[in-house]
């Protein structure tokens, strides 16, 4: 930005206040301590890009803010960001405002949604985005920040506060952020951007609307088929053991060591996701609502079955997952330990939340 | 003078909200019904339907869904409900 681009925000005078002391009291934070966004901080920040402060990504439901880069750039600040992250973040807003992220939705379904940030490309290596032992965890400032300042601009622009306008049922730990670099150099495929048709030396962030990481182990695979049973198996309880099919995507993680039990039987990412597709399957009679729990199989496909098939009988076999493409994969985490990881999906397809990626620019 | 901090948020103008005038009766008014598109929703308006057509003499019961539960109804759907309705009840399943 210019130096005299002027900022717009209104300005909150500390006085003798502890600053930090005085943002909680404003209900800005996330439930951790916040950097206070002094100016000079912010324009630091704003130094980043040369883009006016005052332009418009978009706008948060479920209040509608207005995300400026200026409002980006203080909530950014907050949440810790170094400048250098900067461009990452704005980015990753522009994804969170495309209409088919419907970030509305996942701020106020009960459901504990939130975006998870994937990050492609050799700004991982630039800013030092972790892709490698803990990718999901702790410890590394680029993927501690970008995704808490996209969680601060849902509670401070998009204006959803927990026990307000929010009502997750349980909430989880990775609302309070929650980005990955992709591990590309120790993946056997093409990296999530490449599939999404962008070049290997762009950057991207991916945004993919879902909960939180469960852990799936597997020491004991040795082929390609048994790992993807063991892995699909452990998936077919996602959202719920009889929810057959998902109507939402799912975000599978995958470690380096499985990703090679992969590749040594010549498995691509198509190859897994179709297997996945046709495996995970059980009969209608496992699913029918009342066997094992009350959910199952809705009423409304029972009742309506598809025009050019003939209605499930009790041995129809149903499908975990909709379509082979509503699995997505990529290659995170350290290369000691065979440990992968799904994320499950809110709400998918054209009715919730589409997988969104943007490039970023420097 | 302290230090000056920004603010992070976005101050959003809102009009204040009037609440539509009650009606007196449902006798002989027409009652939209919005179904948000929840797995059976439809079960529990097929049963306000009855009841409002049975117990309340309304002229006429206006059934509607939204496409889809996360994102806000169509503005025309919204209009088409308030241009046709006396009262709308729209309803939450799960």
């Amino acid at each position: 930005m210019s130096e005299a681009a002027a900022l717009f925000s209104q300005r909150i005078e500390v006085h003798e206040d502890d600053p930090v002391e005085l943002l909680y009291a404003r209900g800005v934070s996330d439930g951790l301590p916040v950097v206070p966004p002094t100016e000079e901080r912010v324009k630091r920040m704003l130094a980043a890009t040369d883009r006016d402060p005052q332009e418009l990504i978009g706008t948060i439901g479920p209040n509608y803010g207005r995300a400026t880069i200026e409002k980006i750039a203080i909530n950014a600040v907050m949440a810790g960001c170094h400048p250098s992250y900067f461009p990452v973040v704005l980015a990753g807003v522009e994804a969170m405002c495309e209409e088919q992220f419907c970030i509305h939705g996942l701020n106020v379904t009960t459901f504990s949604a939130t975006p998870m940030a994937i990050v492609n490309g050799p700004i991982r290596q630039q800013i030092g985005v972790n892709c490698g032992h803990n990718a999901l965890g702790h410890g590394f400032r680029a993927n501690a920040t970008i995704g808490r300042t996209l969680r601060l601009l849902i509670i401070n622009v998009g204006g959803a506060k927990p026990h307000e306008i929010t009502k997750a049922t349980m909430g989880h730990p990775a609302q309070y952020t929650f980005c990955v670099g992709e591990n590309e150099e120790e993946s056997p495929w093409e990296p999530l951007h490449v599939e999404k048709g962008f070049r290997p030396d762009q950057s991207t962030i991916t945004l993919f609307g879902g909960h939180s990481p469960l852990q799936i182990n597997d020491h004991a695979s040795r082929s390609a088929e048994q790992l993807a049973l063991s892995l699909g198996w452990t998936m077919a309880g996602l959202w719920n053991h009889k929810n057959f099919p998902l109507f939402s995507d799912t975000m599978l993680v995958i470690c380096p060591e499985h990703a090679q039990t992969f590749a040594q039987d010549g498995w691509s990412k198509n190859d897994l996701r179709q297997f996945l597709y046709e495996k995970i399957r059980r009969p209608l009679r496992e699913l029918r609502p009342g066997v094992n729990g009350g959910e199952g199989v809705g009423v409304s496909m029972l009742r309506t079955p598809q025009k050019d098939r003939e209605p499930p009988t009790d041995d129809t076999l149903f499908p975990k997952f909709a379509k082979p493409e509503n699995i997505v994969i990529i290659v995170a985490g350290g290369t000691a330990g065979r440990f992968s990881a799904v994320v499950q999906g809110w709400a998918g397809s054209d009715l919730g939340s589409r997988i969104t990626t943007k490039e970023i620019r420097a | 003078m302290g230090d000056m901090l920004l603010d992070p948020t976005d101050k959003v103008e809102r009009a204040a909200k009037v609440f539509a005038p009650r009606l007196d009766s449902l006798a002989e008014k027409t009652i939209g019904l919005l179904d948000i598109s929840k797995a059976k929703g439809s079960f529990f308006l097929d049963r306000v339907e009855e009841v409002l057509r049975e117990q309340y003499g309304v002229k006429d019961v206006l059934r509607r869904m939204k496409p889809t539960v996360t994102r806000p109804a169509p503005a025309r759907l919204k209009a088409e409900l308030t241009e046709k309705c006396d009262a709308i009840i729209e309803a939450l399943s799960d």
